[in-house]
């Protein structure tokens, strides 16, 4: 009885705090699915003996680090996404201080390896990401401002999203290279391009425009 | 009871989602899912403008990820053979078969795809990749004794196909690491479906409606 109360009120506290995350919801659906990009490097392909794997030669990846960023991925849906002039960046923002690159939620980047971006090195660690929106001309910043992995209204402190926004624990300001996509991507997208053991790049890209950062590994 | 239930459930789902993890318990191809939604219109809602009636077009896939493999290199008779080493077609991913799941009926080279959820693969023979759209069943997680539905595109066969349609190939002007299916140039008629890895875009265009 107790155990089933229990189990009651869990579900009921999980249905609330998905409620609150799914905040634009329609249905049961998020209307801005969850998206992963994901790049592990430094490590070697090899043949473990006796090992079966389903790529090619039998080879398998070991020892690589993962770089990692985890976002809300909000849809085109037929919109002009940015605007111009004094409005341009304003519809992304939705009264934000800053743009979280992403819905809903904090982008939020994951590095097991140290990163060199904008003249500064990124420790191994979690960090927030954000993008300041200025018409050709975009900032990515690197933040270490606590989150909420859900939304609370009371929370003045943590982010959700860019709320409650401050520029008091920027790791560092870099601004982004814009260029035009061949075609128009319905979904944002963060993705890890041009990757070598060396570096790479990270972008995110929606619509018909790339905005990228490139990095290094290493200090 | 139900409890000890739910989590070896979740550890059994877990442990097969790792199937061909490494490193530590971390999938080696992370899942991946791309989405659009058409149809619908703006309204007005009390936090601003609220998208309501539109209609979800859904792929699910895995993401294998490039880690300094020429991945669609290769000639002859070796050309495709790292993104697909020995199945008879490419799963279009990494590890589970890819699926698209619609809410619309879309015509794709002309035949209809009624609302349902298909598997998708693609035939890469060079300069010439197939887009093909299947009713095979996937399998949720790997049972080589499970013949009645495929994992990846281990067992494919041409019988299930519901329509083939030749893609468009381009070269990007960047690499993409992590290999992953998009909608693009998306509207109320229609759209693409993209896959990008490395520097190849490979798209098949679709129509809302029959």
């Amino acid at each position: 009885m107790m155990r089933k109360l229990m189990v009651s009120i869990g579900c009921l506290l999980a249905a609330a705090a998905a409620a609150a995350t799914i905040l634009a919801a329609q249905g049961d659906k998020p209307m801005s699915p969850r998206g992963i990009a994901a790049t592990q490097i430094g490590g070697k392909w090899v043949k473990p003996a006796g090992a079966t794997d389903y790529t090619l030669g039998g080879q398998t990846y070991q020892g690589g680090k993962w770089i990692e960023v985890t976002y809300g991925a909000p849809l085109k849906r037929g919109r002009e996404l940015w605007g111009s002039g004094a409005e341009y960046g304003k519809s992304s923002l939705v009264g934000a201080p800053i743009w979280r690159a992403g819905a809903d939620v904090t982008t939020r980047l994951k590095t097991e390896l140290p990163l060199a971006i904008g003249g500064k090195t990124l420790a191994p660690g979690e960090y927030s990401l954000f993008i300041d929106l200025k018409e050709h001309n975009w900032t990515l910043v690197v933040s270490t401002l606590p989150f909420q992995p859900k939304y609370d209204p009371k929370e003045k402190v943590a982010t959700f999203g860019a709320y409650n926004y401050t520029t008091a624990k920027d790791v560092l300001r870099t601004p982004m290279k814009l260029e035009a996509l061949p075609h128009s991507i319905e979904q944002l997208t963060w993705e890890f391009v041009d990757m070598t053991d060396a570096g790479g790049s990270l972008a995110l890209v929606w619509g018909n425009q790339m905005a990228s950062v490139a990095f290094k590994v290493g200090t | 009871m139900t409890r000890r239930l739910i989590a070896t459930s979740s550890m059994t789902l877990a442990l097969s989602a790792m199937l061909f993890a490494q490193d530590g318990g971390r999938p080696a191809s992370p899942s991946g899912t791309a989405a659009a939604q058409v149809g619908g219109k703006f309204e007005t809602g009390p936090e601003g403008p609220e998208y309501k009636g539109g209609k979800w077009i859904e792929m699910t896939f895995g993401r294998p990820i490039k880690r300094g493999r020429d991945v669609f290199g290769g000639t002859g008779a070796s050309y495709g053979k790292v993104a697909n080493p020995d199945a008879p077609v490419w799963r279009a991913g990494a590890n589970l078969t890819s699926q698209l799941k619609t809410e619309v009926p879309l015509t794709i080279n002309g035949k209809t795809v009624a609302p349902g959820t298909y598997t998708i693969f693609i035939d890469l023979k060079p300069n010439n990749w197939t887009f093909i759209v299947s009713n095979w069943k996937a399998q949720t997680r790997y049972d080589p004794k499970n013949t009645a539905e495929i994992w990846g595109a281990y067992g494919y066969t041409a019988d299930k196909d519901v329509v083939r349609a030749p893609m468009t190939l381009s070269t990007l002007p960047f690499s993409v690491e992590e290999m992953s299916w998009q909608f693009t140039d998306v509207s109320d008629a229609g759209g693409k479906l993209t896959m990008t890895w490395d520097k190849t875009a490979a798209s098949v265009p679709f129509k809302i409606g029959m």
